[in-house]
């Protein structure tokens, strides 16, 4: 063998590959992590940014642009209307004196107005009204800058009338012109200061504002007017046109409309609405995240209620009162739980746990009293049986002596119930839920909670187990030699020592929860709806994106949108898992101090 | 001390941080070769941080900067073109606890001769047979050679492992306390092996028993706080120390 | 006797033993469930003949069902889907996930970058699936594979040939989304390794690759097996991410043919957990194919628990042949 420090350069080369090898796995294994945020972030970033506009050079007009007719007029309306406004369609219209008395009709009256009434109770100059697209809101401008908002809103009659939702944030000076946009709820203004701004119908404030510089005396300028699709934005003189275009592609998205109430057309009162179709075409998307963040949250609340006790109370058996054998076989099997696909459950929820809890609601609530009961009426014949019984059911088979009483009790209960429902109640239990008036939907939050508790419950255990069986046996071992029953070893030292990492191991089981998709997509009616009510079923994030995304068109509001929801859901187990992995480390410190 | 006799190993200016602890201050010393050397001292005196910079193990460990030379044939260990894996090669290093790989006794042996490149079974059989009687262990295992090594005694795993070691022909071999966790009869053992390796090899031994270092080495090194106190023949070191110090420590005053 | 309860506790003991009990007693009729739904589906009908023909017919019946298409009836290309994605995916996810966890235990620098790093990881496997297909159809579909569709086949644009969901995408995807898992349980493996054997590896003149390669890997080769059967287990039953990609209720064509390369990787495909919800749930149909939908989340269930069990065995044999490791370390 050589005598130089040299090694064969075979082994050098192989060596120097395989750490390349290895650093570059490493490495793009870090590219996608960052990818994956990068992403995500890219992908709602064009949300945020603000609405751009720049100036174009203007156009002189060869002829004058027609502006449209002023004076409209209405047969049996006694003032002398100066402004005149007619929807896209045509069916709407609204002649107002200037002073604000305003007339409202359909084109189907011939005569007399719908609606007869004052725009402004103070004494202003009305300047400007204006239809939004689709025909559900008139804008009117005044003098002093006022800027209103009405929406067509049905009254009891079902005949729809004008309704003031909002007064906008005043301007300096008159408002002049009022254009709306084509296919969408902005619309731009132009006032006597030659300011243009451009609002959203659901924000209040203008989303972009620009002086023209255009000394704007009433008669100069003859119209607004956007291009098809409101890029660009014209303003009209009699012989120039002033080109602005414009770079505002989610003006239906920000701050406000996704997490405040906000008053959509059609809709008697503000409120937090998720609805991103409909039928017709000429729909405003409703971008609220309130809905379906409270439905992940309840969902994962009630999951939680069921599957939290049941997991710790588990794992504080196996942990602590089972010795080694049986304790890893019980653990085998309830991470069994943790095998079956969530779309099974899901099912298996919709199509035969939701109709069978509907008509068992009474069982279902008497084996929820009776069970505890019944395993402590167990525990307190115990003692008595013969000792030979207790002697062959002692280190973990108790639980399967357990498991029969449960199933027995079970039985019974649930048997029981059937006779008591018919015996107590006319109709049954269900039916008496509807007269006092409780709603009740077949795929309600209640099956949920038992579908996906049953999904979070090996996650919860595996760790509350972890972390009981993980404190320093010296503890337990000098409690118990000071003449503590192994009971007060545990509520007295093991559970104050690992209460933190419960916490974690709920914490875990909370952020999975929220995360799961197929069990809410199944089992619920996934209705946007805004309430914790156990019996109304909800949506989720998780199951709107699994609903919405394939659907929406890349890169408009909608799909941006959903991105949002994404990274929302990602922030939420993020900080779940974080807290609990900080948790869980201190607790590890703990133990090793100890 | 006689300067007559060749140094296989001529440590300069050596000196070892582990992070910012000094364990090793300027250390000057020639390890004689087809010998025995002792390095003696208290715990923690950098003993075994000395032995293994001599084969730049201190590296796998976290946080070390060493500086200094080691020369090995008068080739400075240290300078960036060696390639530490021949270095190892060349001087091989047995730890305090035996540690064989959970394979069997006669693929621990052929480990470092595979790694080498020996591929053909019959030279592999050779090698290892004749690594594992150097070692003194061909008796006990030569029925179970292919029985999982980890099931053989303490003695026997910690002869495994120097027959590991002195099957790719080191010129040197280091020994870190190799009898520290043994019984009595393995530690004999252990050390009649030492006697008949320093034929062919240079030893360096760490040990933490006096009498083993009497015993075996023909040079003492005693080390102390990280400096080299005193180096010289193992003889002469245990009858007439130069230093006070040596002389309390192998007297059983301190330490 | 009151006082003695409260001291013992033997009231609350036996509460959380209940919990126990009622946790498998839910396992076990969930498990009984199925079976029991499943089970008779395929039991013939009609009165006549005699018992053991009845058998034949009631396997021929399983027989046609595992193996029919779409069209008659079948989950053959449910079954298949699943398979093929999982495979791909373990392809894929396996060494990746492992390199990457020896790079960051083995190579990387032990600083506060790779501890963020761990820390991300760690949550990543938190995060729910669905930012994971929502991830990979925005990342992978409309970019990468707009991007290969630009360069590679630009011809056919613009049918997307890459650029829409597909079996190629639902594999990347899934591997995306048990590579976390994969990668932590592998690390688990690697720190369980006793240094001592890493250092009487470096002692005999080893190089790095040649320490890793020859001990530590198959050292942590058993850690590896339970990260893949973790990984597996995910993937096998994911639905919701994976509707993204290319997972559909009916796909036109097996994403195989005779020719090469014999895998469609753009082709959609169908899986047994999409064929549960999409039968179960979407189709018209939904009620009178609920046995159907019954047998075919018997067949899933048991595929994984076979997949699972094999893991376990190759486990155990791994373990065994590196069962002295303990005793190694003591």
């Amino acid at each position: 063998m050589s005598k130089s420090l040299l090694l064969q350069r075979r082994r050098r080369w192989y060596n120097r590959l395989f750490k390349a090898l290895i650093g570059l796995s490493g490495v793009s294994v870090l590219l996608m992590l960052a990818a994956l945020f990068i992403y995500l972030f890219s992908e709602v970033v064009p949300l945020l940014r603000p609405v751009t506009g720049e100036p174009l050079a203007p156009l002189s007009l060869p002829e004058q642009v027609v502006t449209p007719d002023v004076a409209g007029n209405r047969l049996g309306w006694p003032v002398t209307p100066a402004l005149y406004a007619i929807s896209v369609s045509g069916y709407y219209q609204l002649v107002a004196s200037s002073e604000g008395q305003a007339c409202f009709y359909t084109r189907q009256q011939v005569s007399g107005c719908q609606q007869q009434w004052w725009l402004t109770e103070s004494v202003d100059t009305l300047t400007s009204i204006s239809w939004l697209s689709a025909e559900q809101a008139l804008l009117a401008g005044y003098k002093s800058g006022r800027l209103q908002q009405w929406f067509l809103v049905p009254d009891n009659s079902g005949i729809v009338k004008l309704q003031l939702v909002r007064e906008l944030p005043a301007q300096s000076s008159a408002i002049l012109h009022i254009a709306p946009e084509q296919n969408r709820r902005g619309f731009a203004t132009l006032n006597a200061a030659g300011q243009l701004a451009l609002y959203y119908s659901a924000a209040g404030r203008p989303l972009w504002q620009r002086a023209t510089g255009l000394t704007a005396d009433e008669t100069d300028i003859k119209a607004v007017e956007f291009s098809a699709d409101n890029k660009l934005l014209s303003v009209y003189s009699a012989n120039q046109q002033y080109r602005f275009t414009l770079d505002n592609p989610h003006p239906e998205v920000n701050w406000q409309t996704l997490w405040h109430s906000v008053w959509y057309e059609g809709f008697s009162q503000p409120d937090y609405v998720w609805q991103t179709s409909s039928a017709s075409d000429d729909y405003q998307p409703k971008f609220s995240l309130i809905p379906l963040t409270i439905g992940t949250l309840k969902a994962a609340f009630y999951a939680m209620l069921f599957a939290a006790p049941l997991a710790i109370m588990a794992a504080i058996y196996t942990a602590c009162f089972l010795p080694a054998g049986p304790r890893q076989r019980i653990k085998a099997l309830i991470e069994l739980m943790a095998a079956f696909p969530t779309v099974i459950l899901g099912f298996i929820a919709a199509v035969w746990l939701a109709p069978v809890i509907e008509s068992n609601l009474l069982g279902l609530l008497l084996w929820v009293l009776v069970l505890p009961l019944s395993v402590l009426a167990l525990a307190a014949v115990w003692p008595r049986l013969p000792s030979s019984w207790q002697h062959r059911c002692s280190g973990g088979s108790e639980v399967i002596v357990l498991m029969v009483w449960l199933m027995v009790v079970s039985g019974i209960v649930f048997f029981a119930a059937q006779y008591l429902d018919s015996w107590l109640f006319t109709d049954g239990f269900r039916f008496y839920l509807d007269k006092l008036g409780v709603y009740y939907e077949q795929r309600n939050a209640l099956v949920i909670g038992i579908a996906m508790g049953f999904a979070v419950v090996p996650g919860i255990f595996a760790i509350a187990d972890d972390v009981l069986h993980q404190v320093p046996p010296q503890l337990t071992r000098g409690a118990l030699a000071l003449g503590a029953t192994p009971w007060q070893a545990v509520i007295r030292i093991s559970l104050p020592l690992a209460a933190p990492g419960l916490i974690a191991a709920c914490l875990v089981g909370f952020g999975r929860a929220m995360g799961e998709t197929m069990i809410i997509l199944m089992a619920t009616g996934n209705s946007p709806i805004t309430n914790f009510n156990l019996f109304e079923g909800l949506r989720s994030l998780t199951a709107t994106l699994a609903i919405e995304l394939p659907e929406a068109t890349v890169g408009s509001s909608h799909f941006r949108v959903l991105f949002v929801a994404a990274l929302l859901l990602l922030l939420f187990t993020f900080l779940a898992n974080t807290a609990a992995e900080i948790v869980r480390q201190r607790l590890r410190k703990k133990y090793q101090r100890l | 001390m006689n300067m007559e006799i060749v140094a296989k190993l001529d440590v300069q200016d050596l000196s070892v941080k582990f992070a910012d602890k000094t364990v090793l201050q300027r250390i000057n010393l020639r390890i004689p070769e087809h010998k025995i050397t002792a390095f003696i001292g208290p715990s923690g005196c950098g003993k075994s941080s000395l032995l293994r910079s001599f084969n730049r193990m201190n590296e796998l460990l976290e946080d070390t900067t060493t500086t200094g030379r080691v020369l090995l044939d008068g080739k400075n260990v240290y300078q960036p073109d060696v390639e530490v894996a021949e270095l190892r090669r060349r001087v091989g290093i047995v730890f305090q606890k035996p540690n064989p790989f959970p394979h069997s006794v006669y693929e621990n042996v052929a480990f470092g001769l595979r790694l080498q490149g020996i591929k053909q079974e019959r030279k592999l059989d050779e090698l290892v047979e004749s690594a594992l009687k150097k070692a003194a262990l061909w008796n006990e295992v030569r029925d179970r050679l292919h029985a999982s090594a980890v099931n053989l005694s303490g003695g026997q795993q910690q002869r495994l492992v120097i027959a590991r070691a002195i099957a790719i022909e080191p010129e040197v071999l280091l020994l870190d306390e190799p009898a520290s966790a043994l019984d009595p009869i393995s530690t004999l053992k252990i050390e009649e092996l030492m006697y008949d390796l320093k034929q062919h090899y240079t030893i360096v031994i760490v040990t933490h028993n006096m009498q083993q270092a009497a015993r075996v080495s023909d040079f003492t090194a005693f080390l102390n706080m990280g400096q080299l106190i005193e180096f010289d023949e193992t003889n002469k070191m245990f009858t007439d120390p130069s230093q006070r110090a040596t002389e309390d420590y192998i007297t059983g005053r301190f330490g | 006797m009151q006082q003695n309860w409260s001291r013992k506790g033997t009231p609350w003991i036996w509460l959380n033993a209940a919990a126990v009990a009622l946790s498998l007693l839910l396992v076990g009729s969930l498990l009984a469930f199925i079976m029991v739904q499943s089970i008779g589906v395929f039991w013939p009908s009609e009165a006549s003949g005699h018992f053991g023909h009845k058998v034949w017919l009631y396997l021929q019946n399983w027989w046609q069902f595992l193996s029919g298409s779409s069209v008659e009836g079948g989950i053959f290309p449910a079954i298949l889907g699943t398979v093929l994605m999982v495979l791909l995916m373990s392809i894929l996810v396996t060494p990746l996930g492992v390199f990457a966890a020896v790079y960051m235990h083995e190579y990387a620098k032990d600083g506060p970058f790779i501890r963020l790093i761990r820390v991300a990881v760690h949550n990543l496997a938190g995060v729910p699936s669905i930012v994971y297909g929502v991830f990979g159809l925005g990342f992978f579909v409309y970019f990468l594979g707009g991007s290969i569709d630009n360069l590679f086949y630009s011809d056919r644009l613009p049918t997307p040939t890459f650029g829409t969901p597909g079996l190629l995408w639902v594999s990347l995807t899934l591997a995306l989304l048990t590579l976390p898992v994969v990668i932590v349980a592998t690390e688990q493996g690697l720190a369980g390794i006793p240094k001592s054997l890493r250092l009487g590896c470096f002692a005999l003149g080893a190089t790095k690759a040649e320490v890793m390669w020859r001990i530590v890997l198959p050292q942590a080769s058993p850690a590896m097996v339970t990260a893949l059967m973790l990984a597996i287990a995910r993937a096998a039953g994911e639905v919701a991410p994976l509707v993204f990609v290319g997972v559909v209720g009916s796909a036109p064509a097996l994403p195989i043919s005779t020719e090469f390369p014999y895998l469609q990787l753009q082709q959609q495909i169908m899986s047994l957990g999409m064929h549960i919800y999409d039968a179960g749930m979407q189709s018209p149909a939904a009620q009178s194919a609920e046995p159907l939908v019954f047998a075919s989340a018997l067949v899933l269930i048991v595929l994984i628990f076979m997949l699972n069990f094999a893991a376990y065995r190759f486990r155990k044999r791994l373990n065994l042949r590196y069962r002295n490791r303990a005793a190694a370390e003591s």
